[in-house]
């Protein structure tokens, strides 16, 4: 539905998009994931058509969409700070697209009605937006976004300005219409829950490029760089070396850890997630490691405990499930620790390539 | 590259309606202005074309018109002075009162803006006249026993101009006083500085670039003063405006009038220059 | 504690010095509308000479200036010139407003081009269009001297259209656009209806200065144009009755009036900082 081409935008000397190609299918919910700065939104205003790119192509639904002006792509967006009409009342924002497109009148306040309801704020249509709560602006927001039947949905960090609670609601709800309506979405936000929670693929960017592309799971076990790693969720980063034949990873201090699967020449660092550290001996085929406990966290359903790996300078943080009848680790205390093969997942510093879904 | 203008402000052409009335109708006359007063005056045909810079040398060398320049500085710093006497306490007064009235009395100030002055020197005819409120309530008070002539006088109109341009030494006075963060002052009370002290040593000091833009602003607006002048000093007060236009209007000597015009603009152009330096911000420059 | 507290606890408004400045402050504030309020006062006078205080009052004068060929036709031209300019006046400088709002910095010299008029002195305005009319053979001319008013009162409007226009979202106009609205559509459906007190003071400020306005007319006008305030002046250099007060209160009354009506309209609408 839409392809971006390398596409590239530089602003005076900086360059906020270095080259990105994405391919976004009909239907499909893609989310754009970053730090700031990471060039996450200029790609976004480049598919709405703010901004045009310094090279490559747009293409959506198969046209070449590079030249053409904002206004005649038939995309919609939702904006982080809602961007209602101030001085028009939340029906009037709602039919305003659908003004400019001269329908009748009656078929107006129809499509209104419905659009409205859809978002579930069906009697508020004479307010202004100034006496509405934000995640009330927010929804008409989306409902004049939808009620004109365009063909991408576009939403720039659209739940930054609501509170928690609230953010996590709307999530939902967004998600919802977009599979029902089937419309094709792409998604910018910097909160990696959200874009887990609600993608069908993730792109991780970084410094304007996109770092990895792939289902939230994808991402989450198999990241391709330490940065996508360490940016999605919690994770031990080990900095060492692939052993000579490849079976294996050598961290700095000598460790040795076995993997499941050959070991790409570029790693330079193992990646472990907290919560495939489990305490004990090692079953066969894992990798086990012994260490001292330097410091507990309670989190209510998990301790998270560090480790100071004996011989070496590693600290490993391991995820303890509370469970009762056990006894959490305490400082000091000598642990054992395992992780399976499978489990340990070597990363590289930087990688252009996109694995697959 | 039209779509990136929406966040980085309109297309150009909207700006050249805006220009082109500043280019024709201010650029393009004092260009005149400048190219005329270096033009020799013939009594009759204006100018006869030849290049000169008689009118300068005589503005300059004419020790009439040096003593007119002269007063007219020395007016103009009168003014100023008085203005700020005046208007320093009301700014200060209005920057810091917390009482209900102040944005009812600031808008005081503005109003007599919008009055036109030749309604405001008549105010001071009537009130300064021979008949007029002063002589009334002095020779009521018994103070004096016949009228006193204070009408056409350069005092009437040191009076006048310091009326009209109070605001304008007012407003970027009160402007700078409210610029300055309480907690600056709070320090100096904390480390033992009593009111006075802190206002001596900390508010004033720092209200320092508002007084000056302020005196700039009145002291180049008096200086160039004419319709008041006129009005409450008669004959008797001849400013350097006044010159020009008799120049311009009555002897048609326009090179001269140019000339004089010329001066005028360079010198205020100086202190605007400064005052513009001194508050980038702060005169509402969009 | 707010702001004012901590000023006030500062400098103990309840000390004696605090009174003092008070007083003083108001005394200044008489000072400068006392000429306004006897200038009024004295229109009511029923006497022909410029007494004050006025030994009677009375509605003569009043009478007087809407008997008055040239002070009507004055006040004529000056309605007309006033409105006709401050129309053009709002047109051009939101226009330059627009195109300046948010605009990077490397426009100063656009910026202070655009300001210009507000910082040089109006006699040498008044002084250098003269010699340019005469130039052209245009003294006299009503649309000259609407041009004249237009040069001094547009940066007004520019600056009112540029602070209306700093209140409107960016991201505001950027729906619009992606609703399907193109430049134009946008600024008349959705920026101006934003931005309409702004443009709308920025139309009365002109008005009034304009109203106003001495030194371009007493430069630049001819025996057709003469305006309210350039007929004031004439008349005054002879003859000071109090005729010259009734038409400067109808004048104050005028631009009262408007000032009063469009603050009710629009809330406080202060006609912004420095001049």
């Amino acid at each position: 539905m839409i392809e971006l081409e390398s596409i590239r935008k530089r602003f005076g000397e900086v360059d906020a998009v270095r080259s990105v190609s994405l391919t976004v299918a009909e239907g499909e919910l893609v989310s754009l994931l970053g730090p700031s700065g990471c060039g996450k939104t200029t790609t976004l205003r480049i598919i709405a058509g703010f901004e045009t790119p310094t090279s490559g192509r747009l293409r959506i639904a198969g046209r070449d969409m590079t030249n053409v002006p904002v206004e005649r792509r038939g995309l919609s967006m939702v904006f982080q700070n809602y961007a209602l009409f101030p001085h028009l009342t939340v029906f009037e924002n709602v039919a305003f697209g659908l003004r400019l497109r001269k329908l009748p009148r009656a078929e107006i306040i129809e499509k209104v009605k419905q659009a409205l309801a859809q978002v579930g704020l069906a009697e508020l249509g004479d307010r202004l937006p100034r006496r509405l709560s934000g995640g009330q602006q927010q929804r008409v927001s989306l409902a004049r976004a939808l009620v004109v039947n365009p063909s991408v949905l576009l939403l720039d960090e659209p739940l930054s300005n609501l509170d928690l609670k609230l953010r996590e609601q709307l999530r939902d709800e967004i998600r919802r219409l977009q599979r029902s309506l089937g419309i094709t979405a792409v998604y910018v936000t910097h909160d990696q829950g959200e874009a887990m929670a609600m993608s069908d693929r993730v792109a991780v960017m970084r410094a304007g490029r996109i770092e990895q592309i792939g289902t939230p799971r994808s991402i989450y076990e198999q990241p391709a760089t330490a940065f996508v790693a360490s940016f999605i969720g919690q994770c031990n980063l080990l900095g060492g070396r692939p052993t000579a034949d490849g079976t294996g990873f050598q961290t700095a201090s000598g460790s040795l850890f076995r993997l499941a699967e050959r070991c790409p020449a570029a790693a330079v660092q193992l990646a472990i997630r907290p919560e495939m550290l489990h305490f004990g001996q090692p079953p066969d085929g894992a990798n086990g490691m012994a260490g001292t406990v330097r410091e507990v966290v309670y989190l209510g359903e998990s301790a998270l405990v560090t480790v100071a790996l004996s011989g070496g300078q590693e600290v490993l943080t391991a995820t303890w499930r509370i469970a009762r009848g056990t006894e959490m680790p305490r400082e000091g205390d000598s642990v054992a620790l395992w992780v399976a093969a499978a489990d340990c997942v070597p990363v590289a510093e930087e990688t252009v390539a996109e694995r697959a879904a | 590259m039209s779509a990136r203008l929406l966040r980085t402000g309109g297309p150009g052409f909207l700006l050249l309606p805006g220009l082109l009335v500043v280019g024709v109708m201010l650029a393009a006359p004092l260009c005149l202005m400048l190219a005329l007063s270096f033009q020799e005056f013939v009594p009759g045909q204006i100018t006869n074309g030849a290049l000169t810079i008689g009118n300068y040398v005589r503005l300059l060398g004419d020790l009439f018109y040096l003593q007119v320049m002269l007063e007219t500085v020395e007016l103009g710093l009168v003014v100023t002075a008085l203005a700020l006497v005046l208007g320093y306490p009301l700014a200060f007064f209005l920057a810091r009162t917390r009482s209900r009235l102040r944005a009812f009395l600031t808008y005081l100030i503005f109003v007599p803006m919008m009055i036109s002055l030749v309604i405001r020197a008549y105010g001071w005819m009537v009130l300064l006249g021979y008949k007029g409120l002063l002589n009334s309530v002095l020779l009521s008070l018994g103070l004096i026993d016949t009228p006193l002539r204070l009408l056409n006088s350069a005092h009437a109109v040191v009076l006048g101009l310091v009326e009209v341009l109070l605001p304008f030494m007012v407003v970027p006075v009160m402007s700078a006083l409210r610029d300055i963060q309480p907690s600056v002052e709070e320090a100096a009370r904390a480390l033992g500085a009593t009111p006075r002290q802190t206002f001596l040593k900390v508010t004033l000091p720092l209200s320092v670039p508002g007084v000056i833009s302020g005196s700039l602003m009145v002291f180049s607006l008096s200086i160039t003063a004419y319709a008041l002048p006129a009005l409450l000093g008669g004959a008797k007060v001849k400013m350097i405006s006044a010159i020009a236009y008799d120049a311009m209007l009555v002897s048609y000597n326009w090179p001269f009038g140019s000339a004089v015009g010329i001066a005028m603009v360079v010198v205020t152009t100086a202190l605007i220059y400064g005052y513009l330096r001194l508050t980038p911000e702060k005169n509402g420059h969009p | 504690m707010t702001t004012g507290a901590r000023i006030a606890t500062l400098l103990s408004p309840r000390r004696l010095g605090w009174t003092a400045l008070a007083t003083f402050s108001v005394l200044v504030l008489i000072f400068l509308l006392l000429p306004i309020a006897v200038v009024v006062i004295e229109a009511f006078n029923s006497s022909e000479l410029m007494t004050f205080p006025p030994p009677g009052l009375s509605l003569r004068w009043f009478g007087a200036f809407f008997a008055d060929d040239q002070f009507m036709r004055a006040l004529w031209v000056s309605l007309k010139l006033g409105v006709i300019s401050a129309a053009i006046s709002t047109a051009v400088g939101t226009a330059a407003g627009l195109g300046l709002a948010r605009r990077a910095a490397g426009s100063a010299f656009i910026q202070t081009s655009l300001m210009a008029p507000l910082y040089v002195p109006r006699v040498l305005i008044g002084l250098s269009l003269l010699l340019a009319f005469a130039w052209l053979n245009l003294s006299g001319d009503l649309w000259g001297l609407i041009l004249g008013h237009v040069l001094i009162t547009m940066p007004y409007a520019t600056r009112t259209a540029v602070v209306g226009l700093r209140a409107v979202d960016p991201s505001v106009e950027e729906a619009a656009r992606m609703l399907g609205a193109d430049r134009w559509q946008t600024f008349r459906l959705v920026t101006l209806p934003i931005i309409r007190s702004a443009v709308l003071s920025g139309f009365i400020f002109a008005l009034i200065i304009s109203f106003s306005d001495i030194y371009l007319a007493l430069f630049i006008s001819g025996p057709q144009t003469v305006t309210l305030p350039l007929r004031l002046f004439t008349f005054m250099e002879w003859d000071q009755s109090p005729l010259v007060a009734a038409a400067s209160t109808v004048q104050i009354a005028l631009i009262l009036g408007v000032i009063l009506l469009t603050g009710r309209l629009f809330g406080a609408t202060s006609p912004g900082r420095a001049e």
